[in-house]
């Protein structure tokens, strides 16, 4: 058997498939069963590490299905979709999308935006290091050179809407991993989540730490419209239509204490 | 005229650097020679664990053992990791950079195990072909790791050893000996370890793994060594370990592989020293006064 038919026909069966009649017959002459048990050490090996994998990735998502579903899950999205290269930062990313298309999670709507959370920390935990302005880069412009200028955002910051309350569906998953609860235990003295309220989110990262914000409309609208390539005064313009309470001060305080801003850009 | 012998140090035997040691190694800074890391896990642009990178990077020797680079890939190699890796390697300037006999990418998927390969006329050409464009890409010698094996194929045109050997020749690459590889795909394939080290090609052998391994039914009464590097060096492992320096005579870096159920980094380190220990006395080498300060510590 040539080598590339060879590996083609080693890794299908890794993922699931049945092993071909060809690469059967290319190992030694061993039964049935200790050739299939033999297989199933390099296939066992492959699908765990992928499934710690995804579970490092997404711990809000495994608690909220518990071991043996997100185990289930996590299988039929790596069959679906291995890995396209080594580097594991780069691993998982279409987990959300999946989860949103698959049988046993589609109706469960607000998971794929718990999903997108916890991809939005891996994603900052891994950003590239860079310095953002300090606030004399704020205040030594005069206003309206500020308000004409694009920004280059930080890497590690992103932006999620969700019709659903996922920053508090995560809180609360942290205090239950703390409590060794599960996401419904009623816990004395908290009020209890509406999961159907709508939240904003920045998430971004402060020296090394992982930091979740939640934002207004008008925050949400104009941070969007900044990583879009608006001019200041042009997110300014669109928050407030978007959000009457949206207010430019509070705004710009916001991008100075998030380190939002990395550098302003020329026309 | 007198000369006192050369004593052996720890300088020479490394750890796998694990993410729950950082703090711990920083600031105590153990009296190890040096730490080995996958690239595959410091891929991303930034972050956390490039800062911890950097400042032990700057304390110990590093040696960056790849597993993602897919040398027995019929593909060839993904050169966008050979770039990330070349980035690393600038960046971290690791003493040694290492990869396995074994594929794990093809047709754009990337399995993230070492996979076996037979090893024939056509695989030895994939593999040397694949050595010469990764040691061309990256500018310098590679050692290439001989893997743990689970299943055998019927075709067999070399034995490991012979086809190490070859590829050696072929692409002046060099050999990082995992003797407890050895160990376990001699149980598993049913060969001698031992034969195995005496035609080893120790001459080309640049640095050693030693690492734990378990036993696992495969079925009813038939045993499988899984290469977990979830425990202490076995006794036959530190055996044929003896039996490798005899053959090899002079002091080579030695690294301990430990994985899944990391330890305290003290455990880590005592294997460390027993490897040194092991060395010294194959060697009839002393063991530096540092070596016998912390054994003695230890106790």
């Amino acid at each position: 058997m040539r080598i590339d038919e060879l590996q083609q026909a080693f890794a299908a069966g890794l993922l699931g498939g049945e092993l071909g009649a060809s690469l059967k017959a290319s190992f030694i002459d061993y039964s049935d069963e200790e050739r299939d048990a033999r297989f199933a050490v390099y296939r066992n090996n492959v699908m765990y590490a992928l499934g710690e994998g995804l579970a490092d990735l997404y711990p809000t998502i495994k608690k909220l299905l518990g071991e043996e579903f997100f185990n289930g899950l996590a299988a039929c999205y790596n069959r679906a979709h291995p890995p396209r290269q080594a580097a594991m930062v780069l691993f998982g990313r279409e987990f959300p999308a999946f989860i949103s298309t698959f049988e046993h999670t589609r109706d469960l709507s607000y998971l794929r935006d718990v999903a997108q959370l916890d991809l939005a920390r891996h994603v900052a935990y891994y950003a590239n290091d860079e310095a953002s302005l300090e606030p004399d880069a704020f205040s030594s412009l005069p206003p309206e050179v500020f308000a004409a200028k694009r920004v280059a955002v930080h890497s590690a910051c992103q932006l999620l809407s969700s019709p659903y309350a996922i920053m508090s569906i995560w809180e609360l998953n942290q205090q239950s991993t703390e409590s060794e609860e599960g996401v419904g235990g009623e816990e004395s003295g908290s009020q209890p989540l509406n999961v159907d309220s709508p939240e904003h989110i920045l998430v971004m990262r402060q020296g090394y730490k992982i930091q979740m914000l939640r934002i207004t409309d008008g925050l949400y609208a104009f941070l969007l419209a900044l990583k879009n390539s608006k001019t200041v005064v042009g997110a300014f313009e669109l928050a407030m239509a978007k959000d009457e309470s949206f207010n430019p001060a509070d705004a710009i305080a916001l991008l100075i204490t998030s380190g939002f801003v990395v550098a302003f850009l020329d026309e | 005229m007198t000369s006192s012998p050369k004593r052996l140090s720890l300088d020479g035997f490394g750890l796998g650097l694990k993410a729950q040691h950082y703090d711990l190694i920083l600031d105590q800074r153990p009296a190890i020679g040096w730490f080995e890391v996958h690239p595959e896990n410091f891929m991303g642009d930034g972050g956390l664990s490039h800062r911890y990178l950097d400042e032990i990077g700057s304390h110990y020797a590093l040696s960056l053992h790849a597993v993602g680079v897919s040398l027995g890939s019929a593909d060839g190699l993904d050169t966008q990791h050979l770039n990330v890796l070349k980035q690393l390697i600038a960046r971290y300037r690791p003493a040694r950079v290492s990869e396995h006999l074994s594929w794990n990418r093809v047709g754009g998927v990337c399995l993230n195990d070492l996979l076996p390969m037979p090893y024939t006329e056509q695989s030895l050409e994939i593999v040397c072909d694949n050595i010469d464009s990764m040691q061309q890409a990256l500018g310098r010698q590679i050692l290439l790791e001989n893997p743990s094996v689970y299943i055998q194929f019927k075709e067999q045109a070399y034995s490991e050893v012979d086809f190490l050997a070859k590829v050696v020749s072929k692409t002046g690459c060099g050999l990082l000996l995992d003797v407890n590889n050895v160990e376990v795909s001699s149980r598993n394939c049913g060969f001698d370890a031992y034969q195995y080290i005496n035609h080893f090609p120790c001459e080309a052998v640049g640095e050693i793994h030693l690492a734990g391994h378990v036993e696992k039914i495969l079925l009813d009464d038939q045993v499988i060594c899984i290469d977990d590097h979830g425990s202490a060096v076995k006794e036959s492992v530190w055996a044929l370990y003896r039996h490798t320096m005899a053959k090899i005579g002079v002091p080579v870096p030695v690294l301990i592989e430990w994985d899944t159920n990391i330890p305290e980094f003290s455990v880590l380190f005592e294997q460390a020293v027993l490897a040194c220990q092991a060395m010294a006395e194959t060697l009839n080498m002393l063991v530096d006064d540092r070596v016998t300060e912390v054994v003695a510590s230890a106790h």
